[in-house]
This record gives C-alpha cells, sequence and structure tokens, in this order.
C-alpha cells in the first residue's frame, strides 16, 4: 500500500516537472505594436503599386523551442486604421467599396498548426478578412531574440503572403485596383 | 467595373428595359401596380447585371441587404397594396412599419448596432440606437406618407416618381464623391429605371420603391460612407420640393407648370448637394 502511494506520488510528481518543464520552454509574447508593420501593396489599373499599411495591430505569440509545432501566433488589425498617405483614398478603402470598416472592423489570423522548415517556420492559420475566414500558409522568418531595453526581451518574425481580395469578398473594382495583394508582416513580441 | 462606356450602356439599358416592360406591361394581365414594380424592378437588375453588381449570399453587408432584401420587397410590397386598390389605412400602416424597418436593416449588423469588438463595443449604445432608429423611422414615415399625399394632389402619379428619380440622380453622384462609389452607382441605376418605368404610356407609378431606394441609399451613403448629414437630408427631403408650387401657386397657374416648377425645385436641391459634394472632394487632390 505504502508503496503504490509512493509510486503514485513519484508519477505525479514526474508529470508536474515535466509540465513545468513544457511551459518554460515556451515562451508568450505580447505583439509591441510600435515595432511591428502590417503593410500591402495593391497595383492600380496596372501601372503601378499602391502601398500601405494598417496602424493598429494587437495579438500575442508562442514560441515553444523544443517543440515548434506547438508553437501558436494569433493577430488583429482595426481595419479602419489603413493609411495609404492619402486621406481620401483610405476613406474609400475603409468604405463598402473594399474593406467595409464599418461592417467588418477586425482583420485577423490566428494559427492552427506550425511546422519547422528549413528557413523558419511554416505556418498555417485561419485568416479573417472582410467577414470571411480562409486557411493560408505562410513561411516566418527571423525568431531571433534580443533584450532591448535591458529586462525587455524581445522576439522578432517577418513573413511575406499574397492573397486574393475577391476569395474573401471584396470583389469591387477589379481590375482598376488589383485582386492580388502582397503582404507583408514584420513583428516584435515582448516577452510576457 | 466602372468604365464609363459601360456605366452609360447601362444605364441606357435600365432606362429602356423599364420603358419597354412597363410599356408591355399596361397590356398585360398584371396591368397596373403590378406592371409599375416589374418594370422598375426588371429595369434595375438588368442594369446591375451589366456591371456585374449583384447582392451576395449570405447576406452580410449594407448593398446585399439593399439589393437582396429592401428592394425586392418593397416591390412585391407595393404592388400588393395597390392592388387592394384605394389608399387605406392597411396601407398607411404598412408603409409606416416599412419606414420604420429600413434603417435597422441597412445597419445591421455593423459597428451601429452589433457589438463586433467584444460587449460594450457598439458604436450607440442602446438607448442611442433607440433614439436614433426612432428618429429615423418616423422621418421616414412622415416623409413617404407626405410623398402619397403629393402624388395625390399631382395632375400625374409621375411626377411624385419623377421627383424622386431627381433626387436619386443627386444622391449618385453625392454618395460616390463621399467615398463610397458603387452606392452611388446603384442610385443612378435606380433613378433612370424609375424614369423609364415612368414614363411608359399607360402608366401607374407608385412612390413606394423610389422612396425606400432613396432613403437606404442616404443611409448606406451617411453611414457606411462619408455623405454628410446636411447633404444626406437636403436630398431626403428634395421629392417633397415638387410639391411646394402646389402648396403655393394654387391658382394662376396650370397643374403642369406648378408639376414642371416642381420637380425644376427638385432637380437645384440635387444640384446645391452635388455641388457640395464636388467641392469637398476637390479640395482635397483625388486619389486618381
Amino acid at each position: 500500500m505504502h508503496g503504490m502511494v509512493l509510486k503514485f506520488g513519484l508519477i505525479a510528481a514526474a508529470a508536474v516537472g515535466c509540465s513545468a518543464a513544457a511551459a518554460r520552454a515556451a515562451d508568450s509574447y505580447t505583439i509591441d505594436p510600435a515595432h511591428t508593420s502590417v503593410t500591402f501593396k495593391a497595383e492600380h489599373a496596372g501601372l503601378s503599386w499602391i502601398h500601405g499599411r494598417f496602424n493598429d495591430v494587437s495579438g500575442e505569440f508562442r514560441v515553444d523551442g523544443e517543440r515548434p509545432s506547438s508553437s501558436r501566433f494569433a493577430l488583429s488589425i482595426k481595419t479602419e486604421s489603413i493609411d495609404t498617405a492619402n486621406k481620401q483614398r483610405d476613406e474609400h478603402l475603409s468604405s463598402p467599396d473594399f474593406f467595409n470598416a464599418k461592417q467588418f472592423p477586425t482583420i485577423s489570423f490566428k494559427s492552427t498548426s506550425v511546422k519547422p522548415v528549413e528557413r523558419g517556420l511554416e505556418v498555417t492559420g485561419d485568416f479573417t478578412l472582410h467577414g470571411k475566414t480562409r486557411p493560408v500558409t505562410f513561411l516566418l522568418t527571423g525568431g531571433k531574440t534580443g533584450e532591448l531595453p535591458p529586462g525587455v526581451h524581445r522576439r522578432g518574425y517577418t513573413a511575406r503572403l499574397k492573397i486574393k481580395r475577391s476569395d474573401f469578398g471584396m470583389d469591387k473594382m477589379i481590375p482598376m485596383a488589383g485582386d492580388e495583394v502582397h503582404v507583408e508582416i514584420s513583428f516584435e513580441g515582448i516577452k510576457s | 467595373m466602372f468604365e464609363p462606356t459601360i456605366v452609360l450602356e447601362a444605364s441606357a439599358v435600365a432606362w429602356s428595359t423599364a420603358f419597354l416592360v412597363g410599356v408591355i406591361g399596361r397590356r398585360g394581365p398584371w396591368r397596373g401596380g403590378w406592371a409599375f414594380s416589374l418594370a422598375v424592378g426588371s429595369g434595375f437588375y438588368v442594369g446591375l447585371a451589366m456591371l456585374g453588381v449583384r447582392p451576395h449570399w449570405s447576406i452580410q453587408e449594407d448593398q446585399d441587404r439593399l439589393l437582396g432584401l429592401l428592394i425586392p420587397t418593397i416591390l412585391i410590397a407595393e404592388s400588393g397594396v395597390r392592388a387592394l386598390g384605394r389608399p387605406s389605412r392597411f396601407g398607411l400602416a404598412a408603409r409606416l412599419v416599412a419606414a420604420s424597418a429600413v434603417a435597422p436593416t441597412i445597419l445591421h449588423g455593423s459597428i451601429y448596432l452589433a457589438d463586433l469588438d467584444g460587449p460594450g463595443s457598439a458604436a450607440w449604445t442602446p438607448s442611442q440606437r433607440g433614439l436614433i432608429l426612432g428618429a429615423l423611422g418616423l422621418a421616414a414615415g412622415c416623409n413617404w406618407s407626405a410623398q402619397v399625399r403629393l402624388q395625390d394632389r399631382s395632375p400625374s402619379a409621375a411626377v411624385g416618381v419623377l421627383a424622386q428619380a431627381a433626387a436619386l440622380l443627386g444622391a449618385g453622384p453625392a454618395i460616390a464623391l463621399s467615398g463610397y462609389a458603387s452606392a452611388g452607382l446603384i442610385a443612378v441605376l435606380l433613378a433612370l429605371a424609375l424614369l423609364g418605368a415612368s414614363t411608359a404610356p399607360g402608366s401607374r407609378p407608385g412612390p413606394g420603391v423610389g422612396f425606400v431606394g432613396l432613403f437606404s441609399l442616404l443611409t448606406m451613403g451617411a453611414f457606411f460612407g462619408r455623405l454628410g448629414a446636411v447633404e444626406a437630408g437636403v436630398l431626403f427631403l428634395a421629392p417633397l420640393l415638387a410639391g411646394v408650387p402646389e402648396l403655393v401657386l394654387r391658382s394662376g397657374s396650370t397643374p403642369w407648370r406648378r408639376a414642371v416648377l416642381g420637380l425644376a425645385l427638385t432637380a437645384c436641391g440635387s444640384a446645391v448637394v452635388i455641388a457640395s459634394a464636388w467641392r469637398r472632394f476637390a479640395s482635397v487632390a483625388p486619389p486618381f
């Protein structure tokens, strides 16, 4: 009896120890908006590229160095924070002709799987834009860490992806404003 | 979508389809209120189809709610109510209910009414929602009823609908210049369909679809675009300007002279709003 209690106790202690170790291996980060850029470009009538950004970005991610497939990434963007350096165009982009910010105020991404690959992490997740959710996959490069300022631990990544806005129901004014949109997200997180 | 030649073609098709269906309809078994609704609906949706504009399923956006819900409903409802014969209390009650339903339908699921970013995140508090939607519904109900009275006093039922078309022709450019181009286009096509249907010989126009269309598009322009409240208000009241000569010049002028003067007043209201929207648009370097 005493032996069985001892055995169960040891097993329980080992389980607690393992989960604690796993928790230590995985670091959680909160996205630092001041050092995060979500930029995009789309063609204008096939003549040139219009560049823009979203200024209000938030999110969090969890990186597990020992088990990268357990890592998680989540990002949220305020649609109305779009900025193409032209107020009139930004207002038009916020209208139902494009993003319809009053109906769909948030663009979001939530990872569903993470796979380590040669150049970084292959992340697959649900990308929600204009009220529609579609799976996207992209390569996340970087992952370097730093302490800046002292005591503030950071980690950063960069991703590039292409989407077709018509896949998300944004099908007006094509090809005047291109269907294919190139997106680049470069973000830093501060370890919590 | 917005190539000028295609827009002109779609506009011409909207007018001519509505006109032809209106001419054929007066002879068919569905003459009367049904013929007018069918003519407007045909011209409007054929014109939109030429531009590739259609409601999406499932209905998620304001434009889908207008094209897929409100316009079809009012086309059918007005035909049904008019088939009952002379204006009745039922028609009045139906108008008030329909008028009150327009704004909540257009704004459904938007940041104004829904907590899209978590509890309490809606732009309007529940009491604000009640106040604003109630006021809009009341204004809409009164305006619609006034337009029905105007139609009764006019030498022809077409005068009221022509006034609505004139207001829509003002709303189209104003809404487009306020950052919501596709809604502006919809307003122009609806105006032309109303023009075609109401000018068809023997037509029996009704004010319902023009009113619901105009009010819906102004709501869309104001809350989803950047159409100013004053501009929206002027266009909202513009069709009633057609009734001013009826009140002021009752004696000493012919009914048709009063009708023409009234339409001219409505057109002036539209022109003022277009000028205001253009001035605001041109004050900033256009993005294209």
